[in-house]
């Protein structure tokens, strides 16, 4: 339950105490008690995910509990990650009634920008519990680019140790 | 001799755990409240929650008077400094009488289920009414 309009009323001081009124509330498990959080089915939010920077290309992992493999769509085109699939809404037992559902179910289609090309051959994608890591080694065009670029600087700003400033 | 005495003392700082000291942990600006799916049967209250991440030795369900406490860190995810939820914690005050000594949780593929049985007496009023 993040709150963003908690910001605006005096500073980090109100939010933090905002963010500790939120953490004690008690949920109270009743029929009669509707959720906090509305259920919207997946929004924009869903699924939470990272993308990380690592030395031969990128990592991302995405949230996505309970999902089965083959529920997981995921392919690379150019500089594009995609990530799609779905869950089904979850049904109580016969005789069971729901008190809450607050998880989202539903489709999702998750698009992640790479800010540079990989190597879309050698994408893996491993599933690790309920989140899934996908390793994207950079494309060996990629890295020829990068180096370029270190030489490229010397030779416009100088010798190496000169002071840019003399 | 070494490793016991620190298996002694892990042992009594969670003894000595007490639940402000498990909420302010809990607090903490990582942590986030997990979503649920809560059903009821007539012999049971069972709970589901999305905890992506967590791992069976991370996850700590207590029951307390009236109040059922979920609490797990993703224990990777602070290591690594990662931007997703470092850990999860929730809780719920419970209106049912349940057998404690029958309380169950599950972990898998980063969902957990919690089995709370209804106590006799409830199942009994439970029947009546139906």
């Amino acid at each position: 339950m993040e709150n963003e309009s908690g910001s605006n009323a005096s500073g980090r001081g109100a939010l933090a105490e905002f963010r500790d009124a939120v953490t004690n509330l008690f949920d109270q498990v009743s029929s009669q008690v509707t959720s906090l959080i509305p259920d919207l089915g997946f929004g924009r939010e869903f699924p939470r995910h990272e993308l990380r920077v690592e030395d031969d290309g990128y990592r991302v992992l995405i949230e996505l509990p309970g999902f089965k493999r083959e529920e997981i769509d995921v392919s690379v085109v150019g500089r594009t990650l995609t990530v799609s699939g779905q869950r089904a809404r979850f049904e109580p037992p016969a005789g069971g009634r729901m008190l809450r559902s607050e998880r989202p179910s539903g489709e999702f289609e998750l698009t992640v920008r790479l800010p540079s090309e990989v190597d879309a051959i050698a994408v893996a994608a491993q599933m690790r519990d309920g989140v899934l890591d996908v390793r994207l080694p950079g494309s060996k065009g990629a890295r020829g680019r990068s180096v370029d670029v270190e030489e490229g600087s010397e030779n416009e700003y100088g010798e190496p140790g000169a002071q840019a400033d003399g | 001799m070494d490793r016991i005495d620190k298996d002694e003392l892990r042992e009594a700082q969670q003894s000595e755990a007490t639940r402000e000291v498990r909420e302010a942990r809990a607090r903490r600006r990582r942590y986030v409240r997990p979503p649920v799916d809560i059903y009821s049967t007539a012999s049971e209250m069972v709970v589901v929650a999305d905890m992506p991440g967590v791992q069976k030795g991370d996850l700590d369900i207590t029951v307390e008077r009236d109040e059922l406490v979920i609490e797990a860190k993703a224990a990777r995810r602070a290591a690594e400094e990662s931007t997703l939820p470092w850990g999860y914690y929730r809780r719920f005050r419970l209106k049912t009488a349940f057998d404690r000594e029958r309380i169950s949780a599950g972990l898998e593929d980063g969902i957990v289920r919690i089995t709370l049985p209804k106590a006799a007496s409830e199942q009994a009023r439970k029947v009546e009414v139906d």
